[in-house]
């Protein structure tokens, strides 16, 4: 029968100690090539092994250690902590913090400084040695290199990024042609009905301008009539009450008047609308005229919400895409009114449009009282798909068509900030000596220190 | 984990993730649902917190965007930063504004020096709604 196990191994150590007892120089042999093999080990390692004692200072490194922080002898490292060697102090505070913790820890990523003071990326892991009392007394670990494995990762990452933004441009550039194509199409629309409108409103204009003629000579007639006979006539006056007649038709004319100038004003900015969905040709522009032209589009807009108030100053006729202008200022004045109707008061809000000429550009300003623009979104207002309106009632497109046709077709600029209003404040500059291809844009920030923190995409 | 809903039907939630736990509330200014990471933002807690953060992108979507407020982070291994670019490129696809907000000096050194944090815009702080 089998002794039990226990017993065989303590006859097994009780051999081993016979043969330390009588055999002690093949004893002291086998264990100096024990700690040969482990020597060769620590010094031969690829990957950085370390000692440090419990304060974490180090006590010994291999010399693939020496060479991964870069220096040339190990005792530039011994006795250094191996947080002086960290890229970042706090992060081998942490790895302490969780080591303490845990006795161990496994594949923890560190940042390390090489002598020349370039980064290394290392993945370390590590356990702790007690004393009989439980207290450290030494940390014992291994760093391996991995910049390689994370400069593929980053290439990855980076790859990744760059294909989602490119995918991104790609639907907002199909977005952006569709909606421009959609803008051609009302172009079309606007300038038909222009057409359809102008014909009746020709003849209608012709004939009311008879009938006021023929009104004007039977009013004469019956003048003259009354002064030939006017007992007889004057029964019949007052019978059909002629007086009265005769002024309301007067008022009635001069109110048609106004109605029929409306209708060409109408039609007018209609027809500059349809230019504006699609190229056209450059050609003398009047900036004010731009204004009123977007103001009558707008009107239906902004009359319940806004009172408008304009300061157009002198400024001269130049090269422009006349039509793709008086869409922007229209874009402009319709995201005020949106802006201020947002807020929902009971009473109007203001919306201010200034025209100017200032160093050889021509300036135009459009301001409201609105809840104007967010600094942290500030940057992103001329965007393709950016808008701050409710679901549904804005398609973020406004601005970002605005800044093309400013700054991509006319080589103007145009920013966004904050107003005296109170509200939001959208300013364009074009250069009057007509469209130059290059053009910047311009956003206001208040606060210089902010903008300086925002990490700008670079492409 | 979908953000619970307060009375006034804005976001506020939390979820832990092995080591690091997820914090949802909203943001007034810039609009967007925050999710607070408090915590590292390592190899053990990237999994939990890309599938967390992913459940809630309709609910960032529906709030204007999906802030990741990074101020209670100390530490980001290359798992946490690449777990941040999916997270990105996973938003862009879905046409989702993600920013990051207020990160420590140290986590914006390493999103410098592995070459992605001109991908990310990050903002100093938002404003709670």
């Amino acid at each position: 029968m089998n002794p039990p196990a226990s017993k065989k191994r303590g006859s097994g150590v009780r051999r081993g100690l016979a043969r330390l007892r009588y055999r002690p120089l093949e004893t002291e042999r086998a264990l100096r090539a024990s700690e040969e093999r482990l020597r060769s080990f620590f010094e031969e390692s690829k990957d950085m092994i370390y000692i440090t004692n419990a304060e974490d200072v180090v006590a010994s490194i291999n010399r693939a250690g020496v060479e991964l922080l870069g220096y040339g002898d190990r005792f530039e490292v011994i006795g250094r902590p191996l947080s002086d060697f960290a890229l970042n102090e706090e992060d081998r505070r942490h790895f302490l913090e969780r080591i303490r913790e845990a006795g161990f820890v496994m594949d923890y990523e560190i940042i390390m400084r090489r002598a020349d003071g370039n980064p290394v990326f290392c993945l370390e892991s590590a356990r702790v040695v007690k004393d009989r009392e439980g207290r450290v007394t030494e940390i014992q670990g291994i760093m391996k290199d991995i910049s390689e494995r994370i400069a593929g990762e980053r290439e990855l990452w980076k790859a990744n990024l760059e294909l989602a933004e490119a995918n991104m441009r790609l639907k907002e550039t199909q977005a952006l042609m569709f909606q421009q194509e959609k803008l051609a199409s009302l172009g079309q629309l606007a300038a038909g009905i222009a057409h359809e409108i102008n014909n009746p409103v020709g003849f209608l204009k012709s004939n009311h301008a008879s009938l006021k003629v023929y009104v004007s000579e039977l009013r004469a007639a019956w003048t003259d009539l009354a002064r030939a006979l006017p007992e007889a006539t004057r029964a019949v006056a007052e019978r059909h009450d002629l007086d009265y007649l005769f002024s309301d038709v007067e008022k009635l004319t001069r109110e048609s008047d106004e109605g029929f100038s409306r209708i060409v004003r109408i039609v007018s900015a209609l027809k500059d609308f349809a230019r504006s969905g699609r190229s056209e040709a450059v050609a003398p522009y009047d900036l004010n005229q731009g204004v009123e032209t977007a103001l009558l589009m707008a009107n239906n807009e902004i009359k319940y919400v806004a009172a408008v108030e304009t300061r157009l100053g002198e400024v001269p006729a130049f090269p422009a895409e006349g039509g793709a202008i008086d869409q922007v200022i229209l874009n402009l004045l319709v995201n005020a009114a949106q802006a201020i109707a947002s807020l929902r008061r009971d009473r109007l809000g203001r919306i201010m449009v200034e025209t100017w000429l200032e160093d050889g550009k021509a300036v135009c300003r459009v301001s409201d009282d609105g809840p104007g623009i967010p600094e942290p979104v500030l940057p992103r207002v001329f965007d393709p798909f950016f808008t701050t309106k409710e679901p549904g009632s804005g398609t973020g497109l406004g601005l970002s068509i605005s800044y093309d046709i400013i700054v991509h077709k006319h080589g103007g600029s145009i920013s966004a900030g904050k107003s005296a209003l109170g509200g939001a404040e959208l300013r364009f500059e074009l250069p009057v000596q007509g469209p130059s291809p290059s053009g910047e844009r311009h956003q206001e920030f208040k606060d210089e220190g902010f903008l300086a923190r925002i990490n700008t995409r670079v492409s | 984990m979908n953000p619970d809903l307060k009375p006034d039907g804005s976001p506020s939630g939390s979820s832990p993730c092995s080591g690091c736990s997820v914090e949802f509330s909203a943001s007034r200014t810039p609009p967007a649902l925050v999710a607070k990471i408090s915590g590292p933002l390592d190899q053990a807690s990237s999994v939990c917190l890309m599938e967390t953060l992913i459940h809630n992108f309709p609910e960032a979507r529906k709030s204007g965007g999906l802030i990741i407020d990074l101020r209670n982070v100390g530490y980001v291994s290359s798992s946490g930063i690449g777990t941040l670019s999916r997270l990105l490129v996973e938003a862009e696809l879905q046409a989702i504004t993600l920013r990051l907000a207020a990160p420590s000096p140290r986590v914006a050194a390493i999103l410098e020096l592995l070459g992605v944090s001109g991908f990310f815009t990050i903002i100093p702080g938002w404003e709670a709604a």
